[in-house]
This record gives structure tokens, sequence and C-alpha cells, in this order.
């Protein structure tokens, strides 16, 4: 049950080799394994399990807001607590600016070149591609456009 | 008493002795700390893992799943991860001793025991006692990526499942606090044992009010647990990766340290002797030339 309330609730973001996030949030938009899903305070107590996507957590004291891209795993909603569970989880947050240019020109050539992909592997890689480029419109971080081939 | 030439000699010896552990002492330092705060830091995950499984184990309408019931296959299999340089004390004699048990035991019940080796200390071992190691992780340094880690999981469920195999264990150094690391085996399958282990070292079990039957589930329960058996499988050994590479770097630390001070004593010691031996060059040929002096008298 979502409450027509607004107010903050705890989120923890973990990950085998790192808690990346923890802090108060206003809103969580999950990339749960059937879409996505919103979480505000005073959600009903939820177990569900996650897919390849991005998590947004929103309105978070003192900070802006954070985005990263899960490759599967859990959450867990327990009295205004969010806890996710990801095996891993890419942001920006902490690059260089060229570091995110290199990465995200990368992300962008893989992605472009989908449509010739044949592999599954090769097909997830392009999906998560195509949603590193999204998450850095989502996170206000340019995009410079492709160069065209001559 | 060896001449002062002979001394300076083993004194050089010594303090390249003392340059060399030095620095594997540094670089050791340098990677345990990065893997101690992967291990700290992972922590919290593996709590909030713990807490998934109990509310999960703890449900009113037990959940069944091939990966919880016990297997009768006759087959065991055995991860160890040990490491691939030396020079770290007894890091490595200690997972020898559990391979050799674990055979002792496989043979006494009929079992057959594959084992898949990590470090090329456990492969030469393996080797000099003639096992033929059924795999070998050579694909990474030390701990593997999530990608890789979720790979090694998925073979052995899938095993665990298709009944090749009925049990799995890994053998690695236990990371339990900077004081404290031990050789252990961690049952990995059946999940009933890895949950219970992971339970059992948790801090907190659960701390809320809510019972498995309060939540709203997405997908159903029974797909859930498979999401999150897989999940503890995965992490579990991508940890014993990482709590083992943590205790061999910590094992180096401190074996080098005390090794670079025993070069610096022996520097000291070789140095005073040198200084003994200069002295007494010195007061022989002092005696050489005043004795000369008399006799010219």
């Amino acid at each position: 049950m979502v409450s027509t309330v607004h107010g903050l609730f705890r989120v923890v973001l973990l990950t085998p080799k790192a808690s990346l996030l923890d802090c108060r949030a206003g809103s969580v938009i999950l990339p749960a394994h059937d879409g996505q899903r919103g979480i505000l305070r005073n959600h009903c107590p939820m177990l569900a399990g996650l897919s390849l996507g991005i998590l947004q957590v929103r309105e978070i004291i003192d900070r802006p807001d954070a985005f990263y891209l899960l490759e599967g795993g859990f959450v867990r909603v327990t009295e205004n607590h969010v806890t996710i569970l990801a095996y891993d989880a890419v942001t920006f947050e902490g690059m260089e600016k060229d570091q995110i240019k290199n990465f995200l020109s990368q992300a962008q050539n893989t992605a472009a070149g989908q449509d010739f992909i044949q592999t599954p592997l090769g097909k997830a890689d392009a999906e998560r591609s195509r949603l590193l480029v999204r998450m850095a419109g989502l996170a206000g971080i340019e995009v410079e456009p492709l160069e065209q081939p001559q | 008493m060896a001449n002062s030439r002979q001394i300076l000699s083993r004194r050089r010896a010594a303090e390249n002795i003392s340059k060399v552990t030095g620095t594997m002492e540094t670089i050791s330092a340098v990677r345990y700390r990065q893997y101690y705060q992967q291990w700290a830091q992972g922590l919290a995950f593996y709590d909030a893992l713990a807490q998934l499984a109990y509310l999960m184990v703890t449900a009113e309408t037990p959940i069944v799943h091939p990966l919880m019931q016990g297997s009768s296959s006759k087959n065991n299999a055995l991860i160890v991860i040990g490491s691939d340089r030396g020079l770290c004390g007894a890091y490595n004699n200690d997972l020898f001793r559990q391979i050799d048990t674990h055979v002792k035991m496989a043979r006494r019940f009929g079992r057959e025991l594959k084992i898949y080796a990590k470090g090329r200390k456990v492969i030469s071992y393996m080797d000099h006692q003639k096992i033929q190691p059924a795999g070998v992780y050579d694909q990474f340094a030390e701990t593997p990526t999530a990608v890789q880690a979720n790979q090694i999981g998925d073979f052995f469920m899938n095993e665990y499942i298709e009944g090749r195999i009925g049990r799995l264990g890994i053998v690695y150094n236990r990371f339990f606090s900077p004081a404290s690391q031990k050789v252990q085996t961690l049952t990995v399958l059946p999940v009933s044992d890895l949950i219970e282990d992971l339970t059992t070292r948790s801090t907190i079990i659960w701390p809320w009010e809510q019972n498995f039957e309060d939540f709203f589930m997405t997908p159903s329960g029974e797909e859930l647990f498979e999401t999150l058996a897989r999940m503890i499988v995965r992490a579990s050994i991508l940890g014993c990766f990482i709590e083992a590479a943590t205790s061999e770097h910590l094992a180096r630390v401190v074996n080098m340290r005390s090794a670079t001070d025993n070069a610096d004593e022996m520097i000291a010691n070789l140095t005073k002797e040198y200084n003994r031996a200069r002295q007494g060059q010195i007061t022989t040929e002092l005696l050489d030339i005043v004795s000369g002096m008399n006799a010219m008298k």
C-alpha cells in the first residue's frame, strides 16, 4: 500500500564487494523482474526479484539523485527500509569526466551495432550499453552524438 | 673467527634479503588493505542475505526446492583455494592437510572426490600426491569478477540438480578478523547447510516483526527462493575467494615482517662481528708495528 503522504525512507544498496549507498530518500524506481516498480514511504512489505536495469534513487537528503545499472538481484522492503542486494552495480559517481566520455562512447558504439549481434552474450552486452546511455541521460550527463562514418 | 671480507659479504646478503622481504611486505600490505575493505564492506551484504534466507526458511509452509534437498549421488566436489606464490608461512600447508582429510574420508565412505583447484601451490601439491584435478581456475588472478563467480556457481548448481554431484565444499582460509584466520571447509550444496552457516555468522538474524507470510512477493515464493538460493551460492563462492585472498595477503604480511625483522637482527649482529674483527685486525697490525720498532732499538 502506497501512502499519499510524502516522506523519506532508508535505502541501502549492497553488493558482495561494497556497500554502495546508504541514505534517506523520497522515492526509488527499481528494475523488477516484470518491469519498473516505484517505491514511496510506507510501502507494504515486499520481496522482489530484480533483473538487468536502472535503479533510480530520487530526492536524497544532502546529495543529488543516484542512478545505478544493476545486473539482477533482490529487493526487500520492510518498515520503510529498502534493502537492495545486487551482484554488481555500475555508476558514474566518482568517475572522471574523460573516463565517463570514453565509457559512454564505447557503450554507444556497442548499442549502435546491436542489429548485427547474433550471440546471446553479445545481445546482453548491447542491452547493457543501451541502458548505460539511458542512465547517462537520466543523470544529466551530456552524451555526444556518434560520429557518422564518411 | 671469520675474516672481515667474509662477514661483509654475509651482511650484504642479509641486506638484500631484508630489502626483498620488506618490499614483499609492502606490496602484500597494500593488497591486504584493498581486500580487507572489500571483505568489510561485503559483510552487510551477507548479513542481508542471511536475513532473507532466514525469512524464507522459517516460512509456515516449507519451500521445497531441489537445491535444499539432499542428493543420492556418490560424487563429492571440492573447490580448494590456495595461493600462486609461497612465502606465506603455513597458509598452504593447512589447506593440504584438509585435502588429505577429504581424500581419506571419500575413500572410507566409497565416494568419488572431484577437486577443482585454484592456485599453483595447490596444483603442484596435487601433482605430487598424484591426484588429478577435475578443473583448474586459472582465468583470474586472485578473485573472480561477479560474472566469473556466477559462472562457477551455476556450473555446480546444475551439476547438483542433475545428480552428478551430491555435495559441494570449499576449502579455504576463512578470514574471521585480522587476528583470526583458519582453514575450513564450507559446505555450499545442499544450500540448507550454507544457510545455516550464513545465519550463524550473521550479526543480526531478523530484527523485524514481519514474517514470510506478511510479504507481497513477486514472482511467487518458490521462484523467489530459486533466485535467492542461486544468489546465496554465487555470492558465497565470490566471498570465499575474497576471504582467501585477504587471509593470504595478511599471512604474507606477517611472515615477511618477521623475515625482515630477522634479517635486520642478523645485519646488526654481523655489523658487530665485523667491527670486532676489524678492531682485532687493527690491534694485530699495531702490535706488529710496535714489536718491529722494539726490535729496531
